[in-house]
């Protein structure tokens, strides 16, 4: 009855917080450390969180930020008296979002093929995973080295191929990623 | 063959299936229906039903069609029992086959009998044609399941695709719509016909997206930009009410306000009776932090209707916006009103109404489209609800309109007035015009004299201070007292059961 | 005990009252209707309650309510503060005619130094450096070739009868003016009747500079120095500083003796505030004389210790001016930022409402002038300066230092200002170098400016916080509510209905 859907629910602490000027910000809100924006650990405090404030600290620099318009996922935050206004996306509304506006860079599938022939030793990553650049997604025994297969942009993991003991030839479709890069 | 390869072959087809379809529809910004259903339930709970169902014999198949283009079952929403039924454009187009229908049926059936609410989630080309009146019937019998089971199951649908012809009305008839934008659709008749018909160059977006629909048509309750936040929105929806109309309201855990900003309401309503203000900001500090999710957001916005919390509690809100239309009520309002207030009344949600009304909109084009017709349609509503109401006036509460709404005389539980409300039978400048008729053609300084009979009206009759006298308003209180009074309030009517006198149904002026 | 009505509202109204009850006078106030529960109510000693209809003009506009206000209640002094009155001739001349101390210079001279004309050929006459231009009316575009060669581009062209910027033109070189003086003299001939036109030098990237003089009604006068208010948005000045970093102390002195030299010619006393406009060069010219006490008087008694306001009182009194031009000592240097509710990423544009909360600095080097408090309402009817921080330091460049300090330390919640904008100011380098002019605005400030990467990675962070809480609030399978049972009353009811 039920099959491996790509959709998983734990991926969701990943958001992107688009600006109107354009740029993004990657956000990823580990349960219990500190935030990770575009890929780089932050050493910010949360100091508190009430009504429509919430306050951090960052190198000894308070910031009281004020959320003064939510209209679903456009969210508008003062910062020092100056406005910044975003578009929240989750990864999924991310990636259809820039189907539906192709033109506004698309989302690109980075497939991950082997290099060279050799054997799957272990899968590291289940699809649906969240997976940074560089991070690690299996490894390949080839040329009696085992060799780690890591992932070529920040995605999300949209299929597997194959499985612990599988042989590959060269060429051969690993893995799928979504990627979430511009 | 062994049974245990059939098992198992028709399993790898369906998998493949869902490949197939994974592919397909994100190619379109769109999830498939297993993935739809995934993110509407908590994670494996999702008990499917029929799962291997295939269309009539009749039909040529290109490819695998297991479940006849649509997925039905049973899972649950932060723990609580919800059915649903998923369309599987993958299939055929999703197109509604008698197999599919029945599968429809069958989820709709269960959920009335077992008191839970339905969500469809609709993404279908509309009837199977192959299938002829087999799939006419099928719409019947789903169009039947959704009058069943009105007023004692909630009913939600989400439309993620195309919903054309006779397939509209099976949404229609549901308690809320939701649609996307730019990936959804509703129609009765497509671009092509309004083409061949009456010439006229229409997109499909034009004609039935989702904005058309929330904006103009007021068909869907609320529009998304995508199926992620608008699959969501059911969670967050059902969160607010209750499974059936018997079981008890849920009651949130959190239960945060904003207590500073109470102070901040005995100025919120200007001296100047023409200056608007925002209604939603008075309904965001009463209640709950973040708990009003407001419904019909961008249509008929003279009148504001949603859900909220208060200590934790579920209430219904209808408040006139005077930031709009100066907040009087038009066709549009009282039918957005009416129908918000019969949800609650169906399913036992308690009513807070905020009063700021100048009157029923003037006009040949609302007179000529019925706001006779369709104003009473609010004011029918409001004399039938027996759950729990309360009216807030916090200005103006002219005429018919204050009657309208929630008054005491129609059977409000509790009105109260703030210190600005003016409370009479019209407003100043047009009530002394008639009362005072022969002593403003005699007068030599009119605008004078008009200016004082105006502070007189406001001083001698438009005071709620003078409402209150006479029992017509139970009290008067301050704007920052207003919250704790309504907890009281609510509580003393938490056990409030009444009944209308028995009868088949009433006749609602439609 | 005299009575002083102080006929304005906001900072100003306190800021007077503050004085006025140092020298031992009752203050009072008026209420109206626009502002009922404006903070600077509570600190006067007696308020007059008004009536007033909210579609006519406001109270502090209508001289002849006012004065008869102040004879029902026995006022022997009117502050007019500035804005509204304090500008009107007839207001002067309605107060002193029924009895009453109009506090600021006689009405002539505050008719005289409004009209243009009648002022610039008192200064011509005084021998203060006016802008080059004609002399009188050029009807001809070859003569006005002529005038403006010899006084250099770019020139502006004017109409004699004009306002409102018809038959205007800017001409930048000596080729097009044929074209541009005939389209403006058609121009002013078609809208005013009169087509005369006169030429003035155009200063393309001026500075603008005022003289603070203080003179009594015997006929002294002394000056404060010079503040830079060069930084305007909408010809409104928003950041004034004393002294002023775009002056030589040799043009300093000479600006100081010429601004006493005009005021003393033309008899003026009360305080009062002659405006200079300084071209690229270093040039300066006599711009305008202003006849109040001014929005950014505070950066001038930050610097040399006095308090003016008390000082135009009791000149008001009759009083001498004990003090003389050398007892006057300036001492470090001061910035006003001005706290409008504007929002300077849109514009400007004017926002009302309520301040949800206000936080100011505080410091022995910070002054806060303030009109209002947490919950105060801003309401359409004025104008959107709620308050002014003034920041001393030892020398400008502690001065911006510390100005920089006191403004992140500023918090308000509920409406936007332009204190924001005011940190730009300050952080950029023209104003830091002190080359910034009254074209800062238009020509270098972006809205962009007003952001900071760190503060957008915040914000970033607390919408997806917010957002985010939601979101796995409700896609999360824990239950975020609890069921109640119901009460077996309405059970029942519920099931025989």
């Amino acid at each position: 009855m039920a099959t491996t859907y790509v959709y998983k629910r734990d991926a969701t602490r990943l958001f992107i917080a688009m600006r109107d000027n354009g740029s993004r910000y990657k956000i990823y809100l580990p349960k219990e450390s500190n935030p990770i924006i575009n890929g780089k650990e932050k050493d910010i405090f949360f100091i508190e969180h009430k009504n429509n404030f919430s306050t951090f600290s960052m190198n000894d620099t308070l910031y009281r930020c004020e959320i003064t318009q939510r209209d679903q996922n456009r969210i508008v935050v003062k910062v020092n008296g100056v406005e910044y206004k975003f578009s929240l996306e989750s990864i999924f509304s991310y990636l259809r979002r820039n189907i539906l506006n192709k033109d506004a860079g698309a989302a690109s599938d980075n497939n991950i093929r082997s290099q060279m022939p050799g054997k799957i030793v272990d899968i590291f990553m289940s699809e649906g995973d969240l997976v940074n650049e560089g991070e690690p997604i299996l490894s390949l025994e080839a040329m009696k080295m085992q060799n780690e297969i890591n992932a070529s942009c920040n995605g999300v993991i949209r299929k597997i191929h194959v499985v612990p003991g599988q042989s590959v030839m060269q060429d051969e479709l690993l893995v799928e990623i979504a990627s979430i890069d511009v | 063959m062994n049974k245990r390869k059939v098992f198992e072959q028709r399993l790898k087809s369906l998998q493949n299936m869902e490949e197939i379809a994974v592919q397909k529809q994100h190619l379109k910004a769109k999830l498939t229906a297993r993935e739809r259903l995934n993110i509407l339930f908590d994670e494996g709970s999702f008990f499917e039903l029929n799962t291997f169902v295939e269309p009539a014999k009749s039909i040529k198949k290109t490819q695998n069609a297991y479940g006849d283009g649509v997925v039905v079952g049973r899972g649950l929403v932060q723990g609580r029992s919800v059915f649903a039924y998923a369309q599987d454009f993958t299939v055929m187009g999703g197109s509604l086959g008698y197999a599919h229908g029945m599968k429809i049926a069958k989820v709709q059936e269960m959920a009335l009998k077992f008191g839970s609410p339905c969500v469809g989630l609709i993404d279908s080309g509309g009837a199977r044609i192959q299938e002829g009146i087999n799939s006419l019937s099928a719409y019947a019998r789903i169009f039947k399941n959704n009058v069943q089971s009105s007023g004692i199951i909630p009913q939600i649908s989400v439309i993620l695709g195309p919903a054309a012809g006779g397939a509209v009305y099976s949404p229609a008839m549901t308690d809320f719509v939701i649609m996307t934008n730019k990936t959804s659709y509703m129609f009765v008749t497509g671009p092509d016909v309004v083409k061949e018909v009456l010439n006229q160059d229409i997109t499909m977006d034009e004609l039935g997206g989702g904005n058309v629909h929330a904006e103009k048509s007021g068909v869907a309750h609320f529009v998304f930009e995508d199926e992620e936040h608008a699959i969501i929105q059911v969670r967050k929806l059902l969160s607010y009410l209750p499974l059936n109309n018997f079981d008890a309201l849920p009651v949130s855990t959190d239960v945060d306000f904003n207590e500073d900003r109470q102070e901040y309401l005995n100025k919120i309503v200007p001296d100047d009776p023409n200056r608007p203000y925002d209604m939603k900001e008075i309904i965001n500090t009463l209640v709950d932090n973040n708990s009003f999710l407001e419904i019909h957001e961008k249509f008929a916005q003279n009148i504001v209707v949603g859900f909220a919390r208060l200590e934790g509690k579920t209430i219904g809100i209808v408040a006139n916006q005077p930031k709009a239309m100066a907040g009087t009520l038009d066709i549009n309002a009282s039918i957005k009103g009416a129908r918000f207030v019969r949800f609650c009344d169906a399913f036992n949600i308690p009513l807070l109404v905020l009063e700021d009304v100048p009157g029923f909109l003037p006009g040949v084009d609302q007179e000529h489209t019925g706001i006779i017709r369709n104003g009473s349609k609010l004011l029918y509503a409001f004399c039938e609800a027996t759950v729990p109401r309360i009216t807030i006036i916090t200005r103006k509460a002219y005429g018919g309109a204050f009657v309208v709404m929630n008054s005491l005389g129609i059977g409000g539980d509790f009105n109260f007035a703030w210190p600005t409300a003016e409370i009479a039978v019209m407003g100043p400048a047009g009530a002394i015009k008639i009362v005072n008729r022969a002593e403003l053609t005699a007068a030599t300084d009119r605008e004078k004299l008009e200016k004082e009979l105006i502070e007189k009206y406001k001083e001698e009759i438009a005071n709620p201070f003078k409402a209150e006298e006479l029992g017509m308003i139970d009290d008067v209180i301050m704007p920052s007292e207003t919250r704790r009074i309504l907890v009281t309030a609510f509580d003393i009517l938490s056990n409030k059961q009444y009944s209308q006198p028995e009868r088949k149904h009433g006749n609602i002026p439609l | 005990m005299k009575k002083i009505l102080i006929a304005n509202r906001n900072e100003i109204a306190i800021r007077i009252i503050r004085s006025a009850k140092q020298l031992g006078l009752t203050t009072c106030v008026i209420h109206c209707n626009r502002e009922p529960d404006a903070l600077y109510l509570e600190y006067a000693d007696e308020i007059i309650y008004v009536k007033e209809d909210l579609t006519g003009k406001p109270i502090f506009l209508n001289p002849e309510a006012i004065v008869k206000l102040a004879l029902e209640h026995q006022i022997d002094m009117i502050h007019p503060g500035y804005g509204f009155l304090s500008e009107n001739p007839d207001f002067a001349a309605l107060c002193e005619a029924n009895g009453i101390i109009f506090v600021g210079p006689s009405p002539e001279l505050i008719r005289n130094m409004g009209i243009k004309t009648i002022a610039k050929e008192m200064a011509a006459r005084a021998e203060m450096p006016l802008v080059p231009g004609s002399p009188g009316a050029i009807t001809d575009a070859l003569l006005a070739k002529e005038f403006a060669d010899k006084i250099g581009y770019p020139v502006i062209l004017k109409a004699s009868a004009g306002g409102g910027g018809r038959g205007m033109r800017i001409v930048e070189k000596p080729e097009t003016m044929e074209r541009h003086f005939k389209s403006a003299h058609e121009e002013a001939l078609a809208a005013f009747g009169n087509g005369d036109m006169f030429i003035e030098k155009y200063l393309v990237n001026p500075k603008h500079l005022e003289f603070q003089i203080l003179g009594d009604k015997h006929g002294n006068v002394i000056h404060l120095g010079e503040r830079e208010c060069s930084l305007q948005r909408k010809h409104q000045k928003i950041v004034e500083e004393a002294p002023s970093a775009s002056i030589s102390d040799e043009n300093r002195v000479k600006m100081g003796e010429l601004a006493v030299k005009f005021a003393k010619s033309i008899g003026y006393y009360s305080a009062g505030t002659i405006e200079f406009i300084l071209d690229e060069d270093g040039e300066y010219y006599f711009m305008e004389m202003n006849t109040r006490i001014q929005v950014e008087h505070p950066v001038t008694e930050m610097i040399t210790g006095t308090d003016l306001i008390a000082w135009q009182i009791r000149i008001a009194l009759g009083e001498t001016l004990t003090l003389k031009q050398e007892d006057i000592q300036f001492n470090g240097w001061a910035i006003e930022c001005r706290v409008n509710t504007e929002d300077p990423q849109n514009r400007f544009s004017p926002q009302t409402g309520f301040i949800e909360k206000i936080h100011f600095p505080h410091g022995d080097h910070i002054r806060i002038e303030t009109g209002v408090k947490d919950f105060s309402v801003v309401t359409p009817y004025f104008d959107s300066m709620i308050a002014k921080i003034i920041v001393h330091g030892e020398n400008r460049e502690d001065c911006i230092r510390k100005t920089l300090t006191a403004l992140n330390d500023f918090s308000i919640s509920g409406l936007k200002t332009t204190v924001p904008f005011c940190k730009t100011v300050l952080r950029s380098k023209e104003f830091v170098e002190a080359t910034y002019t009254t074209r800062w605005v238009d020509t270098v400030f972006a809205p962009e400016m007003l952001e900071s990467e760190d503060e957008a990675m915040m914000a970033a962070l607390a919408a997806t916080i917010s957002y985010a809480k939601e979101y796995l609030q409700y896609s999360s399978e824990s239950p975020m509510f609890k069921s109640e049972s119901l009460n077996v009353w309405v059970l029942n009811k519920r099931i025989n209905k």
